[in-house]
């Protein structure tokens, strides 16, 4: 039984320093730590270590190509690292998360279909996660 | 020398407001796209008259 349920709801959210939360529907977080497989002869089952950590943050957001929009967000930092902020409230308790050093391989400079907004899904890779 | 930036966006923050890169985030990028700009110097260059 859940013990503490609310509606998934950022309150904040910057990519780079820029403000897109009017911009995301969609945002997961994982905290990742590779499994490195340590088992040895005589061993029955499978067991694992951590290895290192490399975290994943997926983003969704409404494409748009105007000055100080999405495109234009992104455009410069494809390829490279940078930083997230994310919070997330639930009553008097807010939650922030930092990922420093996340990495952006790919942009979606066009995706779209008839009769439908046009988003850009996003993932960064690796960086360093600090709860607050 | 310190490079000082000011905020353009609203999407940084208060348009005017110096802007203090945080760790990690790419400052070409949001000069690139006019998000920030560099700060201008007030002090005007003094002349070199040789005297």
């Amino acid at each position: 039984m859940a013990t503490s349920t609310f509606l998934s709801n950022l309150t904040s959210l910057t990519v780079n320093s820029v403000d897109l939360l009017d911009q995301a529907s969609s945002m997961t977080i994982d905290n990742v730590y590779e499994s490195l497989d340590k088992t040895a002869f005589g061993s029955t089952s499978r067991s694992y270590t951590a290895g290192l950590i490399n975290n994943t943050i997926t983003l969704t957001l409404y494409n748009s190509y105007a000055t100080a929009e999405t495109y234009s967000t992104l455009a410069s930092i494809v390829g490279s690292t940078t930083t997230i902020v994310a919070s997330v409230t639930q009553g008097a308790v807010t939650k922030t998360f930092t990922i420093t050093g996340c990495y952006l391989e790919t942009l979606p400079v066009v995706n779209g279909s008839l009769g439908t907004l046009s988003t850009v899904d996003l993932t960064f890779t690796g960086g360093v996660l600090v709860a607050s | 020398m310190t490079i000082e930036y000011v905020i353009v966006s609203e999407r940084v923050g208060k348009p005017g407001a110096p802007f203090t890169p945080p760790e990690g985030v790419n400052v070409d990028a949001l000069l690139e796209h006019g998000f920030i700009t560099v700060k201008k110097s007030d002090k005007k260059a003094e002349p070199s008259n040789g005297n």
